[in-house]
């Protein structure tokens, strides 16, 4: 217990909460959208109006007021300004809104709403927010963190768990939810018994699977595909409305970027400073690159390629990547790189699948002996 | 600002904790879907049903579900949707079967 405790009582650096804390505002800022639509329903005066607590109609009064302090908890928890009452308030908005009415609860508002607690309780202003930039970055507590990373975990675990019962296992839960008309539809003649069985069970062991394999590392980046997979598929064959699904999809996936084994500057990019074409795609690199994983070196340096084994060669050929794994090569680089950005770590393992690879490959090798190195070669450094 | 360090950290983590494990928990013991469980697509039913007990004794059915600003399967209240009923009937009371496991009535104010 000790051990566990010296653990999550240190500090980590914030910047991968700064990513999950900007993704929570996206999504509450979708949210808004969402709930302005059942806030008016539910005062409209032609719908049920079903207090939780008898006697407090009057809550219903101030529900627009609820949702527009949501709103502007919202904007400001996403940018990182006053990021702490931001959560606050985002919270107490979330919690005045269950308590108005029954119809309001929903469990895509409540694990949102535990996201942002929990991001809020870890100072998920710490970092790539206007509070940093103001009061200077700094480290925030793991313990906090690991809370929000658990509670991800909780909702998979009992989303999977609570499946097992013969409504959905019978396949006629997701029968009813899959799409009936588009190009997405499933046909009516696919909706057996065995084929809807098949896709609960498949269902169930994937949610269990993210839940799991998130903490593995060796599992870690078919987690982050699995889940990925998991939302889009939602997204994708179910027929219910889709933007509350977006939202669920978006909040469900802020958390994953605290999973990503990505310590700052742990991986060396070796480049070729000469080419122009390079150049272009290392900036996008720098500018998409939040979580300062990757830093840079130029093929000229004749140390740095020393210490890691790579002839001058090879270096002018192709782009390196350094890590503990060890060196990859060209389209593996690329690929390895893209597995530490927040925009692309979450699709970026299926640029290894085989199929993928043998063309990336391909790609790659004609792009390299083709780029144009206008800028003058810089001499070995003596 | 060492309060995240301390036994009062460890306090509210293992708080936490054992809220975000327990009440999820207790949910799967009870009929599904349950609030507070994570318990998202897990079953289909069937849309809920309202009828008005007119003076006589006599069940008449209401037209419910185009009354819920949001019809949502975990609705834990019968007797609060019965007596929500009352704004759209002149019956003096009104039976509502949510699930089969949940139904509820109330006495029109």
């Amino acid at each position: 217990m000790t051990w566990l405790w010296d653990r999550l009582a240190k500090r980590i650096d914030a910047r991968p909460l700064g990513v999950t804390r900007i993704a929570l505002g996206i999504a509450a800022l979708l949210m808004t959208i969402e709930l302005a639509d059942s806030v008016g329903h539910v005062t409209d005066g032609a719908h049920l109006q079903i207090p939780v607590i008898p006697g407090t109609d009057w809550m219903r009064g101030f529900v627009a007021t609820a949702l527009a302090a949501w709103l502007v908890g919202a904007i400001l928890f996403t940018i990182g300004l006053w990021t702490r009452p931001a959560g606050m308030l985002l919270v107490a908005a979330s919690a005045f809104l269950f308590l108005a009415d029954q119809q309001l609860y929903s469990n895509h508002l409540l694990m949102l709403t535990a996201f942002i607690g929990l991001t809020t309780l870890a100072d998920g202003g710490a970092a790539l927010s206007v509070d940093a930039r103001r009061r200077g970055a700094h480290t925030v507590p793991a313990w906090p963190v690991w809370l929000v990373m658990a509670q991800l975990t909780t909702v998979y675990v009992f989303s999977a768990i609570s499946k097992l019962n013969p409504s959905f296992l019978s396949g006629s839960v997701l029968a009813s939810y899959f799409r009936s008309d588009g190009i997405l539809a499933l046909p009516d003649s696919w909706r057996s018994f065995q084929l809807m069985f098949v896709i609960s069970v498949a269902v169930i062991c994937l949610e269990l699977f993210v839940a799991i394999g998130l903490w593995l590392p060796h599992w870690r980046r078919n987690a982050f595909v699995g889940g990925l997979a998991l939302h889009a598929g939602i997204l994708a064959t179910y027929e219910a409305p889709h933007f509350p699904l977006l939202v669920f999809g978006v909040a469900s996936l802020a958390p994953y970027v605290l999973f990503l084994n990505a310590a700052p500057a742990s991986k060396l990019v070796i480049w070729d400073r000469s080419c122009d074409f390079c150049q272009m795609w290392i900036r996008w690199g720098q500018r998409l690159d939040w979580l300062g994983v990757l830093r840079y070196a130029g093929n000229e340096e004749e140390d740095v390629l020393a210490a890691h084994a790579i002839t001058r060669e090879a270096a002018d050929e192709a782009l390196h990547l350094v890590d503990g794994d060890g060196t990859h090569v060209g389209y593996d680089a690329v690929r390895r790189a893209a597995e530490v950005l927040p925009l692309t770590f979450l699709w970026a393992p299926l640029l290894g699948l085989p199929p993928v690879r043998w063309v990336g490959h391909r790609v790659y090798r004609r792009v390299a002996r083709n780029r144009k190195c206008t800028i003058p070669r810089p001499e070995p450094a003596t | 600002m060492t309060w995240h360090k301390g036994p009062l950290a460890g306090g509210i983590a293992a708080l936490i904790l054992v809220a975000m494990i327990g009440i999820p928990f207790t949910r799967l013991f009870a009929e599904r879907p349950q609030r507070f469980g994570w318990q998202m697509y897990t079953v289909a039913h069937e849309a809920p049903k309202a009828w008005a007990i007119a003076p006589g004794g006599k069940l008449v059915p209401l037209d419910m579900v185009e009354r819920f600003a949001i019809l949502r399967g975990d609705l834990p209240d019968a007797d609060a949707v019965a007596l929500a009923m009352c704004a759209f009937t002149d019956a003096p009371d009104v039976l509502v079967e949510l699930r089969p496991d949940v139904s509820g009535g109330a006495r029109c104010p």
